[in-house]
């Protein structure tokens, strides 16, 4: 996904103001001329600065770049799915973490992110993936003790 | 027991042993893999690490990055995707070989010569290392402050493209790193009220998702083909004609091993920069320069050596200062830390059996790739026969139990997903990783110097030049900073020629 220069000079500025606003309000060390606020006032500065630049050089450019382009997406609504998938899911893994436990949430996840890209074909998928997903859940909850989170199926013994 | 002995001892161990052979396994894997990088390798071993001893996590490591730098040389002979960036450089010339029938020419030169690199990289490693340690015990402040800041400075003077991207990058990884209780006043910053942000941004998590979450989501968004020029391919002794091209290529192996080595050492440079660079060096000082492009081995063999070397001289600033020389050393430094071996110059001093056992893992390291490459040159076809619709899942899967597992805790799995989709978007925009990743290793460790020395010179910046080796690191800092504006200014004045002029149609 490319951002035309300018908004990203925008999208910097924005930052910049947002770090010296926030460094604003960081108290000085007692006894000392500089305090905790110093080194975001100057990050703020070199994304200002740099904000700058990038606007500059995509207002010169001109228009001849979109705004925003999906370029080398090859079929850009179908990839636009995918990506939503990958993330929407993750997201959806995070929030159902605890309540599905981990096991049942990533085959899940998992199935229906290779069903998806094998182009629908979700019961190959979950043939794969639950395996997958079980070896995963097993080696790092069993042998690296990591407390990966088991839902519904805690008090199964495996 | 002296502490070489001792390194020895826990070197040769059978679980240690055992590690290096499941994690060479690995690492050939992964770089065999087209798209999934060493840097990816090493992210996904860090869980994995974090339940070890430091000897065996440190070997695992070592050992997954080397074969897959070298297998990495793999799908670019055979289907003309380089597996690791590190073998992008000469991708084209190892294809048009295997086009011409010299797959096991290729293989076997990439296999040999990335030997030859590694153990040569280990060997300045061992003899430079403990040297320098020493002349960094007299280091203050000031000198680590333009130390690491110098560091950065060459993660963007080298990184491709437009400059000003890579000092945003730099600039977001500093920024990330003033997240959580600020080192020197211990004041909570960009917290938002969270608790869990009081701690900073998780490092792990950070660098699970800058690259392996964004290497799937690249890939996502990518065609999707691979020309099958693997199955045609016979592949019989590998290590035949290798004695020849040394013998022939003598002085390009010192030079790349030399040059390697040198880039690998500098901050903020590693294996991928290092190959680029030998390949040119190669193709200037060839007496058959025509040759270069059409299918011909010296850029390999000088590429091929180069990124091996390069890898072990990026543990020399990473063990010596605690500055990594290259994403890679940049997670291994968190695993040391993790492991309680600061790096740094004391490290000679405090642990000399671990730095031992180092310099030991890697000339290992490089010696299990000859039968573990060849193993892999054997085994590879079937290794692309994997679909990755069902490896991209797993490797996401692997990504959240990765990042859950350093504290336990769904908040890292978040920020990997943060980072991930923003690591994305800037390689999308042409903004490196590799400086940002820089920037949140170092960020805190810059502050905290930079502040120091800010209230020992009551604010006075000349006190940054009155030392000898401070003023020098910082004139040179300085330089590379005037560089990086220069070749701004000059891109700038680039991309502003009206279109007609000829220097742009070419």
């Amino acid at each position: 996904m490319r951002v035309h220069d300018a908004v990203l000079g925008i999208l910097l500025l924005l930052l910049a103001g947002f770090m010296a606003h926030a460094a604003a309000g960081f108290p000085p060390m007692p006894g000392q001329r500089f305090g905790p606020a110093l080194v975001p006032f100057l990050l703020a500065a070199g994304f200002a600065l740099s904000g700058l630049v990038l606007l500059a050089s995509g207002l010169l450019s001109g228009r001849s770049q979109p705004l925003v382009s999906l370029e080398g997406w090859g079929e850009p609504k179908s990839r636009l799915v995918d990506v939503a998938l990958v993330l929407g899911g993750l997201v959806l893994l995070i929030v159902f973490w605890h309540t599905l436990g981990f096991l049942i949430s990533a085959t899940l996840y998992a199935t229906l992110l290779a069903g998806r890209l094998r182009g629908g074909r979700y019961a190959s998928a979950l043939f794969v993936c639950a395996p997958l997903c079980f070896i995963v859940d097993w080696v790092f909850r069993r042998i690296l003790l990591v407390p990966l989170p088991q839902g519904p199926l805690t008090g199964l013994y495996w | 027991m002296t502490a070489f002995e001792t390194a020895l001892g826990l070197v040769f161990e059978p679980y240690t042993l055992s590690m290096m052979l499941l994690a060479g396994a690995f690492g050939l894997f992964v770089g065999a893999m087209p798209g999934l990088t060493a840097t990816m390798a090493t992210a996904l071993l860090v869980p994995v690490t974090f339940f070890m001893p430091p000897v065996p996590a440190i070997a695992m490591l070592v050992t997954a990055t080397a074969m897959a730098i070298f297998a990495g040389d793999l799908p670019g002979a055979l289907v003309r995707i380089p597996g690791t960036p590190a073998s992008a450089a000469y991708v084209e010339e190892a294809y048009r070989l295997t086009q011409k029938g010299q797959a096991e020419l290729v293989l076997g030169c990439g296999l040999v010569f990335s030997v030859i690199g590694g153990i040569f990289g280990s060997l300045v490693l061992a003899l430079s290392a403990p040297v320098l340690a020493e002349f960094a015990l007299g280091f203050s402040s000031f000198e680590y402050f333009w130390l690491a800041l110098f560091g950065l400075s060459c993660a963007v003077f080298i990184s491709t493209g437009r400059p000003v991207k890579g000092v945003v990058s730099v600039l977001l990884g500093l920024a990330l790193a003033t997240v959580g209780i600020d080192p020197t006043a211990g004041y909570p910053r960009f917290t938002f009220g969270s608790v869990e942000l009081t701690g900073g941004v998780s490092f792990i998590p950070a660098m699970i998702g800058m690259f392996a979450m964004a290497e799937v989501l690249r890939w996502v968004t990518s065609p999707r083909r691979i020309e099958d020029l693997a199955a045609r391919q016979k592949l019989g002794n590998v290590f035949r004609g290798q004695w020849q091209l040394f013998t022939r290529y003598r002085l390009n192996v010192l030079r790349a091993n030399l040059v390697g080595t040198a880039i690998g050492v500098l901050p903020g440079a590693g294996a991928d920069i290092a190959a680029w660079v030998t390949y040119a060096l190669s193709k200037r000082f060839s007496k058959e320069p025509e040759k270069f492009g059409t299918g011909h081995i010296e850029g390999m063999v000088d590429a091929g050596t180069a990124n091996n070397s390069a890898l072990a001289g990026a543990w020399v600033p990473a063990l010596v200062f605690g500055i990594p020389g290259d994403s890679i050393t940049a997670i291994v430094i968190g695993v040391l830390f993790i492991k309680g071996m600061n790096p740094g110059p004391t490290v000679m001093l405090h642990n000399p059996e671990f730095l031992y056992a180092i310099f030991i893992i890697f000339v290992l390291a490089n010696v299990l790739m000859l039968p573990l490459g060849w193993l892999a040159i054997k085994i590879f076809r079937q290794i692309l026969l994997i679909p990755r619709e069902f490896l991209m899942p797993l490797i996401l899967i692997l990504c959240v139990v990765g990042s859950f597992a350093i504290n336990n805790s769904v908040f890292g799995v978040g920020i990997m997903l943060a980072l991930g989709v923003l690591g994305w978007l800037m390689e999308a925009n042409g903004f490196p990783i590799a400086p940002a990743i820089l920037g949140l290793v170092l960020g805190e460790m810059i502050e905290s110097h930079f502040m120091t020395s800010m209230i020992k010179a009551n604010g006075n910046l000349l006190a940054f030049f009155e030392r000898p080796v401070s003023a020098v690191l910082g004139v040179v800092t300085l330089v590379v900073w005037g560089w990086i504006l220069l070749a701004q200014l000059r891109s700038m004045r680039r991309s502003t020629r009206p279109p007609h002029d000829p220097a742009l149609i070419r």
